[in-house]
């Protein structure tokens, strides 16, 4: 094959990558849930699970107990996971959710219910989640920076790998709100998060979605059909997120979290406009900056 | 070029057409100017008069707002709080009074408060931020996005406002383009933003009209707005924001982590909420 030939490839491979993205199905969609934290992989290593219970076995969501038992942290994550449960138990702790904080990538998985893929000109992404309109940039096709300051929402960096977008996140910064999910698991800045979100059978999805909440439980002031469409004829959205934080985790942790298809348009949800106190002096205002900004 | 060769061009090169084809179906309708990449106000946060006609209210005699300076602790403040002209005709009585209150506060060294201090959205006064901003264009809405605090409108394109819109800080958006310009309809904001960096009040009958359009040197794009509220406001007046392309990628600039008063140093804590939300 002569330069010629191999250029002309080239170009044309990386005009159409782009281009098939855009009709890739996942952007563009507003998913929804109506659960909490992370469903467990068919096997291996599992993500932390609410201890606090309700008489009919399913997690109280308003009591936030993580299994600190859980063999996957380690040592360190462990007693920090026990001392928020006993928060918990007593109260409980406050988060960047109930706080109006960036909510970052792993955690923003698993508390954003409704969220849009949205891709710029260019291919690059923009996620917007549905609490305090959050947004993440996503960087398509580059690398992270030798050397990345820590930030809110982390540097995150994707590709396509067929109909997969991958998205590859590192340095969140991180506070005490920070938590890899909504039960406290403690999250370092060296946290590296890779979420893979590929389409699933719409049946599959609606299944998977009824048994993680018979488990865990549903969101409240949702009806029950949480605002997703009825037709299981709509592809789902998988994601398949790996959690890899030497200082929390033994290993990299892995987990899913099921989407679909969402029927209700979009609605403002200012976290300023309603910080929440689920217990008498929770809400710890905001930090003082050393520096304002504007 | 063998044989071999030619046809895996030409196979790539057909799905190519036909990918961009489908991404074509996420684009703005042909022919619809292109807003993409990122773009950062020139107006130092302040609303520019129009050409002709009544313009925004601007800052009270003898009170001059100039830019931006650095304190002896070497914090990047205003070097002097915004003071507004609260004796503009464009302001009714009710505007007035605020706007008086507000300006007798920032003559005694306090920056008018606005909600942007308080990590609230900036609803109308969004077009001032001197952060970076992006359009995302689709067939059915217009995107817009600001890096600061994360803030996203959302434009539905070639349809009508609702009837009775809950009031919202971003308000309820429509958009159509006229040639080069998108063109931008909101009403049904909630009273809890303000018009600008002065303080100016609006109430939830605010109707505001923007026209984006990219100036010929195709280095800027320009945003004449056109507000309208009877309670707020004597007459429909205009204002002009500039905005010069950005860099990329784009930083952040999370309000969580330095919510206080630029000019005091005074920290705003949030208001808290009778009940929670979920």
């Amino acid at each position: 094959m002569n330069r010629q030939a191999m250029f002309l490839i080239g170009v044309a491979i990386l005009v159409t990558l782009p281009a098939l993205a855009a009709e890739d199905g996942i952007t563009g969609v507003q998913w929804g849930r109506k659960a909490y934290n992370f469903e467990s992989m068919p096997s291996g290593a599992q993500p932390i699970r609410n201890l606090s219970r309700q008489a009919n076995g399913v997690a109280n969501s308003s009591e936030l107990v993580g299994d600190y038992q859980n063999p996957i942290l380690t040592p360190e994550a462990a007693a920090a996971l026990k001392k928020r449960g006993e928060l918990a138990r007593s109260g409980g702790f406050p988060s960047a959710e109930d706080q109006c904080r960036p909510i970052a990538a792993p955690f923003s998985s698993a508390v954003q219910f409704d969220f849009q893929i949205l891709m710029k000109k260019n291919g690059d992404l923009a996620i917007v989640g549905h609490q305090d309109d959050q947004v993440r940039h996503i960087r398509m096709n580059g690398k992270h920076p030798a050397k990345v300051a820590p930030s809110a929402m982390g540097d995150s960096i994707g590709h396509w790998e067929g109909g997969i977008l991958v998205i590859d996140t590192v340095s969140v910064r991180t506070d005490e709100f920070i938590a890899s999910d909504r039960l406290g698991t403690p999250q370092s800045e060296m946290m590296h998060t890779i979420e893979r979100y590929s389409l699933i059978d719409g049946a599959k999805a609606k299944a998977d979605m009824d048994a993680f909440e018979k488990v865990d439980g549903v969101i409240g002031g949702r009806p029950p059909d949480g605002y997703m469409k009825a037709d299981l004829n709509l592809k789902g959205l998988r994601l398949e997120i790996t959690m890899d934080d030497p200082k929390v985790f033994k290993q990299p942790l892995t987990a899913v979290v099921t989407y679909r298809p969402m029927y209700i348009g979009w609605r403002e949800a200012v976290c300023a406009d309603n910080p929440v106190e689920h217990y008498k002096g929770e809400w710890v205002g905001l930090p003082r900056a050393e520096h304002p900004d504007f | 070029m063998t044989l071999h060769a030619s046809r895996l061009a030409l196979l790539f090169g057909s799905i190519a057409l036909l990918g961009l084809s489908a991404a074509a179906a996420q684009s703005p309708s042909s022919g619809s100017p292109d807003f993409s990449g990122s773009w950062v106000s020139t107006n130092a946060t302040g609303l520019k008069s129009p050409p002709s006609g009544p313009g925004p209210i601007g800052d009270l005699d003898g009170y001059a707002h100039f830019g931006f300076g650095v304190d002896e602790a070497h914090w990047r403040n205003t070097s002097r709080p915004w003071i507004g002209n609260y004796r503009s005709p464009i302001l009714t009585p009710w505007a007035a009074d605020i706007l008086r209150a507000e300006a007798e506060t920032a003559i005694k060294g306090e920056d008018p408060f606005w909600a942007q201090s308080n990590c609230w959205p900036a609803g109308p006064a969004a077009v001032l931020w001197a952060d970076e901003h992006y359009f995302i264009q689709t067939e059915k809405m217009v995107y817009i996005i600001y890096v600061r605090d994360h803030e996203v409108r959302r434009v539905h394109l070639n349809q009508s406002h609702t009837q009775n819109p809950s009031p919202s800080w971003y308000g309820e958006s429509v958009g159509h383009y006229e040639g080069d310009t998108l063109v931008i309809d909101t009403i049904g904001f909630n009273d809890k933003s303000l018009v600008d960096r002065f303080g100016t009040p609006h109430s939830p009958q605010l109707h505001l009209i923007e026209r984006y359009k990219i100036l010929p040197d195709g280095k800027t794009l320009e945003n004449i707005l056109t507000y309208e509220d009877p309670k707020a406001f004597t007459t429909a007046w205009s204002a002009v924001v500039k905005y010069n392309r950005g860099s990329e990628p784009m930083y952040e600039a999370a309000c969580a982590e330095a919510a206080s008063n630029p000019v005091t140093g005074k920290f705003f804590h949030l208001p808290t909420a009778a009940n929670p939300d979920f």
